[in-house]
């Protein structure tokens, strides 16, 4: 198994300081409290005494979650969406049993009990696990206890466990990390060190990089490195959204995300490639959110929307059903395609959901809704595509398309390059090509969670409203029927004339 | 006071030009506003009759639980021009006029165009592209055949409208009533057309469709559990039932019994026993059946305000008694808004209000019930006067 441990010292930390107090012995790393960030990476490998039956009922699985309140960074930051999610690829057919197999294994196995609600998606299958914060980091930590042995954990803002055909890749990510740490050597465990910090002179949003000592355990080896590296995930510098709810309390609230900053493309990888006849922007906008079952987006309404194109709408659906009836899926997924042209008057964009009738209790509902993803997404196959397809231009041109091919074909080489990214199993960032660069709009600083009110029955006056209706159904059916025959009695005292109504009733009979 | 005549030809060319203004006026508004003129359901019905013209089933556009029929209609829509089904409506609209003006005879014309022909309530609902004028033009149709001695044309037109929604079988005791014998030649010609039309229409769409036509035509309005607020009483016992945390037994089939008793059995009995009119009976069964529904909408006064003009020619209603009726049906229905608003647009916690408001309404509609059986008069009264 391999261990990797990375320390990002902050701006304001004196890295030549850390670096110089870093203890280094045959059996044990001593660094010093730095203010900073940490990772810690588990890599292990595939051996089928340790998982079982996991590569007979998985093709590959992936756990994320992100704490809601989480600030992150540029080098560390894997942009997971809020909350606890658990990404599936079976190899059986998802029935009952086989969820049910499933959460056995991954509860006796990784100690975590998952419902056995799930959407499906185009990537798989995708479940978000309703845990409060603080079980998820006792549960992070046993994870970590499990199979890195010693060592304390601290508070986990982002954690990713991806199961695939080589094994277990395991990551623990603190963006705040502030106390000192000793690191031992583990038996059969190759255990490597990183203390970095970046290097401001030749970093920049497309490019970062990090100087400082790798430390490999064991061998008590200390060698000065440094990394350059392009990641596939970014952050949009002086640009920030504001997410909010309007038309709220009410069944159908809205989304309102307001923009600060700048709406142009990222600069980098700006502009349109040109083709002969269309000029095709690289990078688009897109919004992503996970919502609970106790609301719904209505796929037919959002299309009438100006500024935004729905790519996918996963999961529950159903625009009629209450949030009780649906005991399969957890919530729904949404992927939008945002137009930043048609914000440029407001720069605020408002998207309609609505609530579903909630379950009767005490007079209302409050439901939690996580922030959503905001950023470009910018492909960088299309330009090569594009360029591939043109013909008929001079050797002149041709150069000049092909010296832009390899710039762009370099881009894409440096990202499966990048130390700190993987493949994403699930969520948003499996839905683009692996040569898709994010450029991610972070959240307004002061943002977290969102609450919306959902209105609900009191579930005790059940009973009052059941014999109310039940008195005033035979109430209502009584006075019709003494109308009625209140009415026959008046009209037809004799009952002779019966018979004789019947023939005089000459314009309503048809012919024989 | 002698009403004055109004020749037909212009009383239709009247309603024609107001359609046409309504109609322009929805173009231009969807063309220009946010606040669409067009009802939500056309954009249903259109979307369900894209996927019929792709060889594929109209089910598959979600909350579309109508006869496939529909989406068939509708299909010019993607061919032709996306209002054609707004048309066929405002057409059909037209024509159920027509038929009641012919139905009531001259001197209940304005009657006619009071409640169908110019009531702007009507126009909207038509030319905002709903299709209840399909089945209110069935329903006349049936029953303007009915009464020009033609059972086979009454029987299939009435099986087509119980094709298109289920109540329209409430009418057909009535009409085996009318006769002066229940066993004749006629109600045999008359029913096996009904059972001819309704079944043979509902066998070549479940050949097209399968189990997802009856499903989503039919059985879904028996077991629905989406009891999203409406007008009627039974919408929050519905709503308690189904969240599953409540024992329910006769809950789910308390509104069925009076509902059917009531508008199949009771009045169709009253009709006959009484020498009722025939029109007042149907409008009397249509309005008991909506009254004790599980679901009322808006759209649900339809069914029974197309049958008004002919309830209204034979009561002894005085004006005074039909403007308190009026008021009582509009005030009881605006409490309601009033609470749906707060909950729809404020989301303020009001089911206890609503449920009380839904009472109101369902005692206010009883009311009117038993009033106008009590003022209905017999065909061999009207003769006679």
């Amino acid at each position: 198994m391999d261990h990797r441990i990375t320390f990002i010292l902050d701006n304001k930390t004196d890295a030549s300081e850390v670096f110089s107090k870093v203890k280094l012995t045959a059996k044990s790393l001593e660094i010093p409290a730095v203010t900073g960030s940490r990772q810690n990476v588990l890599r292990v490998p595939y051996e089928a005494s340790l998982f079982g039956d996991w590569a007979a009922v998985f093709q590959g699985f992936e756990i994320t979650y992100r704490y809601p309140e989480a600030v992150g960074n540029e080098i560390l930051d894997s942009y997971n969406s809020a909350g606890l999610f658990l990404y599936l690829r079976p190899r059986l057919q998802l029935l009952d049993e086989e969820i049910r197999t499933i959460g056995s294994m991954l509860l006796q196995d990784l100690g975590l009990e998952t419902e056995t609600k799930f959407i499906a998606t185009p990537s798989g299958f995708s479940s978000k696990i309703n845990v409060g914060d603080v079980h998820v980091q006792q549960w992070l930590s046993s994870v970590f206890s499990r199979f890195a042995g010693e060592g304390e954990l601290g508070h986990v803002d982002e954690f990713s466990a991806a199961f695939g055909s080589t094994g277990l890749n395991i990551s623990f990510t603190s963006f705040d990390h502030a106390q000192p740490d000793t690191v031992y050597t583990k038996s059969g465990v190759k255990t490597e060190v990183g203390v970095f910090e970046r290097e401001p002179r030749l970093s920049s949003v497309d490019s970062i990089a990090i100087n400082g000592f790798r430390y490999a355990l064991g061998d008590a080896q200390e060698k000065r490195t440094m990394l350059q590296f392009q990641r596939p995930h970014r952050l949009v510098p002086v640009s920030e959204v504001h997410t909010s709810l309007v038309n709220v309390p009410g069944l159908h609230p809205k989304l309102r995300l307001q923009f600060e900053g700048d709406l142009r493309e990222p600069m980098k990888l700006a502009g349109s490639f040109e083709t002969n006849s269309t000029k095709e922007p690289m990078c688009e906008l897109f919004y992503h959110v996970n919502y609970p079952n106790d609301v719904y987006w209505d796929r037919y309404e959002l299309k009438w929307l100006q500024a935004v194109d729905l790519i996918g709408l996963w999961g529950s659906d159903n625009l009629e059903q209450p949030q009780y009836a649906n005991t399969l899926e957890w919530g729904s997924e949404i992927l939008l395609r945002v137009d930043p042209g048609r914000l440029v008057e407001t720069q605020s964009l408002e998207v309609p959901f609505h609530s579903r009738y909630a379950l009767p209790g005490n007079s209302s509902d409050i439901v939690e809704l996580l922030l959503g993803e905001l950023f470009w997404g910018c492909d960088l196959k299309k330009p090569v595509q594009a360029a591939e397809s043109l013909a008929g231009t001079t050797p002149i041109e041709r150069e000049a398309r092909q010296a832009k091919i390899d710039q762009f074909q370099v881009e894409v080489d440096a990202l499966s390059h990048s130390p700190f990214d993987y493949t994403a199993l699930g969520g948003y960032k499996s839905y683009f090509e692996p040569e898709t660069v994010f450029y991610h709009v972070a959240n307004a600083a002061s943002q977290q969670t969102m609450q919306l009110e959902v209105p609900a029955a009191i579930r005790t006056d059940f009973n009052a409203i059941r014999y109310a209706t039940l008195a005033s159904v035979l109430l209502g059916t009584a006075y019709v029927v003494k109308c009625v025959l209140g009415r026959s009695q008046s009209r037809n005292p004799d009952r002779k004339n019966r018979k004789k109504t019947a023939e005089t009733r000459g314009r309503e009979t048809t012919k024989n | 006071m002698k009403v004055p005549h109004i020749p037909i030809k212009w009383l239709m060319l009247a309603s024609l030009l107001l359609r046409i203004a309504f109609f322009a006026f929805g173009l231009y508004q969807d063309a220009t506003m946010e606040v669409k003129y067009t009802d939500i359901d056309y954009y249903v019905f259109t979307d369900a009759s894209k996927y019929v013209l792709e060889g594929k089933s109209p089910y598959l556009r979600e909350t579309y639980r109508y006869t496939p029929l529909l989406a068939q209609l509708l299909v010019p829509c993607h061919i032709w021009w996306f209002s054609f089904g707004k048309l066929v409506f405002v057409v059909c609209d037209l024509i159920t006029g027509w038929i009641l003006c012919d139905l009531t005879g001259e001197s209940k014309r304005a009657v006619v165009s009071i409640c169908w022909l110019l009531n702007p309530m009507v126009i909207t609902i038509s030319t905002r592209g709903s299709s209840e004028s399909l089945l209110t033009v069935v329903v006349l149709g049936s029953i303007w055949l009915w009464k020009r001695g033609r059972p086979i044309g009454s029987g299939l037109l009435l099986g087509l409208a119980i094709h298109l929604k289920i109540y329209p079988l409430i009418y057909v005791p009535t009409l085996l009533l009318s006769q002066s014998r229940l066993v004749s030649w006629p109600n045999f010609r008359f029913s096996a057309s009904v059972g001819v039309s309704f079944v043979s229409l509902g066998v070549a769409m479940y050949w097209m469709y399968g189990w997802e036509f009856l499903e989503h035509s039919y059985l879904y309005h028996w077991g629905r559990i989406d009891h999203r607020h409406n007008f009627s009483l039974y919408n929050q016992l519905m709503y308690h039932v189904s969240s599953g945390q409540v024992q329910a037994s006769w809950e789910k089939l308390i509104s069925f019994v009076p509902q059917l008793g009531l508008s199949m059995v009771v009045l169709p009995l009253w009709f006959w026993y009484n020498g009722m009119d025939m029109g007042t009976t149907l409008f009397l069964q249509t309005f008991t059946f909506v009254t004790f529904n599980k679901v009322i909408t808006s759209q649900y006064f339809i069914w029974y305000l197309c049958l008004l003009p002919l309830l209204l020619e034979n009561t002894d209603l005085t004006k005074w008694q039909g403007v308190q009726m009026t008021v009582v049906w509009v005030l009881s229905q605006g409490i309601w808004l009033l609470f749906g608003y707060k909950l729809e647009f404020q989301g303020l916690p009001v089911f206890r209000e609503l449920f009380l408001s839904s009472l109101v309404f369902f005692l206010a509609q009883i009311y009117i019930i038993g009033q106008l059986v009590k003022h209905a008069i017999p065909v061999q009264h009207l003769k006679k006067e």
